[in-house]
């Protein structure tokens, strides 16, 4: 009996370990959109014409937000619902959904990168513009307001 | 029957100018991306449009001006419960009405000055937003969208189905006057 029960300590403390820490996972999510956040109103401000434009930094800013939507696609581990998130239930109930969606601002992200590394302004604002209304649409389902 | 000139053109002009600056604001604000720069340019003239109707309503003319329609709530409560005296027709605002008047500024007014500090979490933020914490940003969108922004739909529904009682029930066209200007009084 003993020996049963220590089994079981053994698989749930196991199992605890081997997820990430809510408020870890909730900080390096939180952490991933703050400097996407950060690279994209950089951006924004140079189509605004509130910052010159120059083609390097701009091309850095957006390789940064292809970047951090690569890492906020896999930070929503099973668990980190809780806590000071935003971030709504229903994105582990409907997974499959939420995910979907991450791959279309994903790839609107990618589409705003090429626009960029073009150079036309014309193509980098309206790419910019798809790539927001694709990240507003995950934020109207899923994040609390 | 005489006809009185009630909504002198400039509060013609301002009401249907608000009309189509409440419906481009909303659909900015659903669609997003570049939009919402739109939004923001919509605001503007929303606050120049709305700053007119305050100075309107205190030099305007007699139905456009706030004294007019600024009713005693024992006026309101006796119009409301349908007392004989309070029967008098109102061209302008009638107690109930004017309510709606205020309440429609104060939440436009709202909406401007909450919008001014809100953010969008993607890229955009208000132009005063750089000047507060997140934090309080966030309180300032979420009064802006969830509270402001219901509240206006509210008074949209309000507005649309007062008219619509005053049209099918009481057998008057409200839409017309605020074409024309005009409206016809009994005597």
């Amino acid at each position: 009996m003993h020996c049963f029960f220590g089994i079981l300590l053994l698989l749930v403390a196991g199992h605890a370990a081997a997820e990430v820490p809510v408020e870890r996972a909730v900080k390096y999510r939180q952490s991933a959109y703050y400097l996407m956040g950060q690279h994209m109103s950089r951006i924004n401000a140079v189509i605004k014409g509130e910052m010159p434009y120059n083609k390097a930094l701009l091309e850095k800013n957006a390789e940064i937000v292809v970047m951090m939507g690569g890492v906020v696609i896999d930070a929503f581990p099973a668990g980190s619902d809780s806590g000071a998130t935003k971030a709504m239930p229903e994105i582990w109930r409907e997974m499959d959904k939420f995910r979907q969606l991450m791959h279309e601002s994903q790839s609107e992200l990618d589409k705003l990168l090429a626009g960029v590394k073009t150079g036309n302004m014309a193509t980098i604002e309206e790419r910019f513009s798809e790539a927001s209304k694709s990240c507003k649409k995950c934020h109207d389902l899923y994040k609390t307001k | 029957m005489k006809t009185v000139r009630v909504w002198d053109l400039p509060i013609r002009l301002f009401h249907w100018s608000l009309v189509v600056l409440i419906i481009t604001a909303i659909m900015t604000a659903k669609t997003g991306g570049k939009k919402l720069e739109w939004h923001f340019l919509i605001g503007y003239a929303t606050f120049v449009l709305v700053a007119f109707r305050i100075l309107w309503g205190m030099i305007g003319s007699r139905y456009a001006r706030f004294s007019s329609f600024l009713f005693a709530p024992g006026t309101i409560i006796a119009y409301v419960t349908n007392k004989d005296a309070a029967r008098k027709k109102y061209l302008g605002h009638n107690p109930v009405g004017s309510l709606w008047i205020f309440a429609l500024l104060g939440v436009v007014l709202l909406l401007i000055a909450t919008g001014l500090f809100a953010n969008d979490d993607i890229a955009s933020e208000g132009p005063l937003a750089k000047f507060i914490d997140k934090d309080l940003s966030d309180r300032a969108t979420w009064l802006h969208v969830q509270v402001c922004g219901k509240l206006v739909y509210m008074l949209i529904g309000l507005h649309v189905a007062a008219i619509a009682y005053y049209y099918f029930i009481k057998k008057e066209n409200l839409v017309i006057p605020m074409f024309t200007g005009d409206k016809t009084e009994d005597i």
